[in-house]
């Protein structure tokens, strides 16, 4: 990365700029940190480009598709502004190697590695695709790679004005040597003869049915007619565009390859549901092909050298493939090469054909050791950066000065448990060895003790969110006991308030009461957390819950109370976004249910109240009484106000009564409910008629990429997979031992205790023991990256700033993970 | 107080007196002669099956009075009774306060909030026994324009009938944040909050909607601030609003409404319980 040059700009878009990730013909890219402590890509719009109202409107339309992308394995956008005077856009910040990088420093990959790259990359472009985008660049630098899986990059934002630009000059889009050959047919033609050939030949591949991408891959149509030139092309990913063929009129056929007029896409008309992906999207599995290929050989599979000759063999040879000895991978190359786009298959049924034994998700093991370890340096590397918490930094690098080798190697671990890199890996092995019940047990061997507080319910109505999110805390807790030269252990004491607001009270005051606890995680619902909030503060006591969502809780004195999650209010965010922004619907639904009450209350109310804000749409609201049980005449009205969405915030029984009337009535448009109604009683009640529903939740998935780690390490340690609400319990005890080891280095390391602001310290200690006011003032100020979300706090009211959140499904009767919300746009 | 909803960036931020509206825990109020209430908005979702069907442990009831059958209203005459026993008067609300004319109005009136937002009197639905709705008001003093003031007490046949006259009332403010009270006076940035009895630290009934917002009115000017409670207990509703003017603090004129709010309350609780 380079530093930001003096012209560069500071912020944009609520991003403060921390320097130059790359630059091209569009514009700049930049590293940037939104306020909450989130790293971005920032890709910024050259001022040529975005004085051109044309550019501006595909980069829109292609933004908003961007957004639409909804895989883990296909980097994320979480903002664009696409009115701004410099218009931009932002993605998620993934600190790992390229896959080019990875293979140019250790040679091929194994072909374990290759087949798990080629299965999530195939299902990250039919994300791509099944949001009407082509990638059109498809190459290893657009990959990248983490312990948990890859990460594709750039699908074809701003790549269309791209070729807008390259257009002009004859030039191709995408990169030499992974380029379909209806592609490179082009621009053989171009490199071989006059820039009007290259004209000719690519006009020739939109005028087939494919129509307008191929046009725009096929870097033609400046000679079909001024007229279109410039701006068709890059209108071409909408699948609803009608094919440009009548446009182009000046052209009669190829000239440079007889591929070329072969329609990329086989079936159905632009604009229909083609499954296969829209037009142009088979050159995407082409590419995919040569980055396998790539990936297994070290060597691109129609070579390297000079430009022209490349795209001649792309056309006319076969791929180089020796050296891959493995049948099925074979075979699946040779699919995805076909000369023929027809003959390729869909991104999305490439799954089929992989090996079966081949992890659905990936796993930590995915890639070799060795690799793991390039991926943790370059991380290490990316994140040595101005004004990054040093908690980032993986320790391996000798960059920056440590303070001391126990610290580091928290830092690791701490690094590791956050973004899934190298440090992922690391941190499992440590997790899952066998540290047993250091937890509990009266601390290390001379060594302090100190002890964080679980406030759960593990008895009453929240019980199993409870139990849960003791798991996580048990297993952070174990975590950092298993690192050496820690400058205490922790230890883990649950106490249960059964989710009755009266005991939650007297929890709060033993825990209050109790010298050793330094820290509590909990309660487990809204109720009891109002009620523990009063003795907890008297006490300074840090207490930062996971599932206590409530929009606002009193304020008291000491402010040590942190709302961990986001609110009800914050989920409806991503409730409204996915429901509003896809083309068909335009009136949202809400039904409050009291039968929910506050929860359903607040989230209903707050979806209503923001649809107008977030989204061009609007609502028809209702409300119905608690205990209602006939619901049709409330959901007639509901359609006959033409909603076409539907958000019911209520309960399961609720949920399960109104989805079955929406089944009964046919009703096609997309529904959601709070994630509370998430669970069997729902699925059971409502049957068939819950498919397709789907739910904004605060928790992370057991299956979700980002979770791998502590997934495989809980079901070391317990036996199972994760429950629901255990990992954001995990992340936030692993918050809290982090601060806490920060506080007692920083005492050990000068004479004044750091607590010494500390009025109200319940362990006053000379031994540089964190006081729960210094902790509490430290939690304030934390970022924190943790497994499902990143964590930093509002300074006026302790709210979680992050409003990250997770998507989920029914399908075929059982809840599926789809991944992280979709961001909200800016 | 208000609760940030940050979008990115800050970009925007979305107040919500809503959070500041559920903590406080406040009682219910109304609004002024004709027009104030929020009714039925929407007579299309029949009325259901209310009334003993049970609910979320979170959600239920937390404080129903224990009410004496034989005292609860069963005919028109007998509701108009207790209305009278129940609904402020100028003292309920503290000194200060006075008769407006028309004093009362009703009980042959019942706003309904139209598809556009607009406040019209429609005749009672079958499920209102009897309604009442006086107005009052801090008259104009020096430097200070008049607080207007109103009280609404309705008798529905049922509890079920009353919960759905409050799950309406959210309605409506989810429907129509702005409204038009009649010709010349709006009501607009409006949030409101419900809670049941046991919820926070509402007490007072068996769920309270409480409502803020901006007051404009061509004789008074404005913004001002306007506040709306609205309880129900058993098959009874009471209400209470103010409208800010010029000079007013928005506390000024929540006090008043929560005092009127918590007399009738009371008074309701005693004209239905059991005597021992």
């Amino acid at each position: 990365m380079d530093d930001l040059r003096p012209t560069d700009p500071a912020r944009i878009g609520g991003h403060r700029l921390l320097g130059r990730l790359g630059a091209g013909g569009m514009g700049v890219v930049y590293l940037g940190r939104t306020d909450a402590g989130a790293l971005a890509a920032i890709k910024v719009i050259l001022p040529e480009h975005a004085g051109d109202e044309d550019f501006r409107a595909r980069f829109r339309r292609e933004a908003e598709a961007a957004h639409r992308v909804d895989s883990p394995w296909a980097v994320s956008v979480t903002g664009a502004d696409t009115k701004a005077e410099r218009p931009w856009l932002a993605t998620e910040f993934v600190p790992g190697p390229t896959l080019s990088d990875v293979v140019a420093r250790r040679g091929p990959l194994p072909v374990r590695s290759v087949t798990v790259l080629g299965r999530l990359l195939a299902r990250a472009l039919a994300a791509v695709h099944a949001a009407g985008l082509v990638h059109r660049d498809v190459k290893p630098g657009n990959v990248l790679l983490t312990a948990s899986g890859p990460r594709l990059i750039d699908f074809g934002i701003a790549r269309a004005a791209d070729a807008t630009a390259l257009t002009a000059t004859g030039l191709i889009v995408g990169t030499p040597g992974f380029l379909p050959p209806e592609v490179a047919s082009g621009g053989a033609g171009g490199a071989t003869g006059s820039p009007g050939a290259a004209e000719a030949t690519g006009s020739a591949g939109s005028a087939g049915p494919v129509g307008p991408t191929r046009a725009t891959w096929a870097a033609g149509g400046t000679g079909a007619g001024e007229h279109t030139g410039a701006t068709e092309p890059a209108e071409g990913t909408r699948a609803t565009e009608p094919a440009g063929a009548a446009e182009h009129t000046g052209v009669t056929g190829p000239t440079g390859g007889t591929e070329a007029a072969v329609p990329a896409v086989p079936t159905g008309p632009p604009g229909s549901a083609v499954p296969t992906g829209p037009p142009g999207s088979a050159g995407d599995v082409f590419s995919l092909g040569c980055l396998l290929a790539y990936a297994a050989t070290g060597r691109p599979p129609f070579g390297s050298g000079a430009v022209d000759a490349v795209l001649y063999r792309t056309v006319h040879d076969a791929p180089d493939l020796d050296g891959v000895e493995d049948p099925g991978l074979l075979a699946l190359l040779e699919r995805c090469l076909a000369k023929d786009p027809g003959e390729r298959p869909a991104a999305a049924d490439l799954d089929p054909l992989i090996a079966e034994d081949v992890p659905a998700g990936a796993t930590t093991d995915w890639l070799p050791e060795d690799v793991v370890r390039i991926i943790a340096d370059r991380a290490a590397a990316l994140l040595a950066l101005p004004a990054i918490d040093a908690t980032v930094a993986v320790a391996e690098e000798p960059g920056p000065p440590q303070p001391a080798p126990g610290r580091r190697r928290f830092l690791l671990l701490a690094a590791g448990g956050a973004l899934a890199l190298g440090g992922g890996a690391f941190a499992a092995v440590r997790l899952t060895g066998d540290e047993a019940e250091s937890a509990g047990g009266d601390g290390a061997p001379g060594g302090r003790r100190l002890i964080v507080g679980v406030h759960a319910d593990l008895t009453g109505p929240r019980s199993a969110a409870g139990r849960a999110q003791e798991r996580g805390v048990r297993l952070a807790v174990d975590r950092f006991n298993s690192l050496d030269d820690q400058p205490f252990r922790l230890a883990v004491k649950v106490l249960d308030d059964q989710g009755d607001p009266g005991r939650s009270a007297r929890v709060a005051e033993e825990f209050a009461r109790d010298p050793e606890v330094v820290a509590v995680i909990g309660p487990t619902s809204d109720e009891s957390a109002g009620a523990a909030l009063s003795a907890y503060d008297e006490a300074v006591m840090p207490v930062l819950t996971v599932s206590a969502l409530q929009m606002a809780f009193p304020r008291r004195a000491n402010a040590s109370f942190f709302q961990a999650a986001p609110s009800y209010a914050s989920l409806a965010v991503p409730i409204v976004n996915r429901l509003l922004l896809r083309p068909d619907v335009e009136r949202l639904g809400v039904l409050i249910d009291r039968s929910g009450g506050q929860a359903a209350y607040q989230s209903g109310y707050s979806a209503n109240l923001l649809t107008p804000t977030l989204t061009t749409g609007t609502t028809h609201p209702r409300v119905v009484p608690a205990g209602t049980t006939v619901f049709d005449p409330v959901i007639t009205d509901l359609l006959t106000h033409r909603s076409d969405a539907l958000f019911y915030a209520g309960d399961a029984a609720g949920a399960a009564r109104v989805a079955r009337i929406l089944a009964d009535l046919s009703f096609a448009g997309p529904c959601m409910a709070q994630h509370a109604v998430m669970g069997p009683e729902f699925l059971q009640q409502a049957g068939a008629a819950a498919d397709g529903w789907e739910f904004v939740a605060p928790f992370i998935d057991a299956t979700a990429p980002a979770a791998g780690t502590f997934a495989a390490a809980h079901r070391k340690r317990f036996g199972s997979a994760p429950a629901a609400w255990s990992a954001e319990a995990y992340d936030v005890a692993g918050l809290v031992a982090r601060e806490l080891a920060g506080l007692a280095e920083a005492a050990a390391k000068t004479a004044t205790p750091p607590g010494k602001e500390a009025s109200a310290s319940v362990t006053p200690s000379g031994d540089g023991r964190p006081t729960r006011s210094a902790l509490t003032a430290a939690i304030a100020a934390a970022r924190y990256e943790g497994v499902s979300r990143s964590y930093a706090f509002d300074k006026e009211r302790q709210q979680l700033v992050s409003r990250e959140a997770h998507l989920y499904r029914v399908e075929d009767g059982r809840l599926r993970y789809l991944g992280p919300a979709p961001k909200p746009k800016s | 107080m208000t609760c940030h909803v940050p979008l990115r960036g800050g970009r925007f931020a979305l107040t919500l007196a809503l959070a500041a509206v559920l903590l406080a825990g406040c009682t219910g109020a109304a609004d002024e002669p004709g027009t104030t209430g929020r009714r039925d908005a929407s007579s299309s979702a029949a009325p259901g099956t209310v009334d003993g069907t049970d609910a979320e442990p979170s959600a239920e009831p937390a404080k129903t009075p224990d009410p004496d059958p034989a005292r609860l209203p069963k005919t028109r005459a007998a509701a108009l009774d207790l209305i009278d026993r129940v609904i402020a008067d100028p003292d309920s609300f503290g000194p200060g306060v006075v008769k407006r004319s028309p004093y009362e109005s009703g009980p042959d009136t019942w706003p309904v909030l139209g598809e556009d937002c607009v406040w019209q009197q429609q005749k009672p639905g079958h499920s209102v026994l009897a309604t009442l709705t006086r107005s009052f008001e801090v008259p104009a003093a020096a430097g200070k324009g008049p607080v207007r003031l109103g009280a609404v007490v309705t008798v529905h046949r049922t509890r079920g009938d009353a919960a759905w006259e409050m799950a309406e009332s959210i309605e409506e403010t989810m429907r129509c944040p702005t409204q038009q009270l009649r010709e010349g006076e709006l009501i607009g940035s409006m949030v409101a909050a419900a809670l049941f009895g046991g919820e926070a630290t509402q007490t007072n009934s068996e769920d309270a909607l409480s409502e803020v917002g901006e007051y404009r009115s061509s004789e008074l000017g404005g913004p001002h601030h306007y506040a709306w409670q609205q309880a129900q207990t058993l098959q009874f509703t009471v209400a209470v609003t103010g409208k800010g003017a010029k000079g007013r603090t928005g506390d000024e004129i929540d006090n008043l409404v929560v005092q009127a709010q918590a007399a009738m309350l009371v008074r309701l609780e005693s004209a239905v319980e059991k005597q021992s």
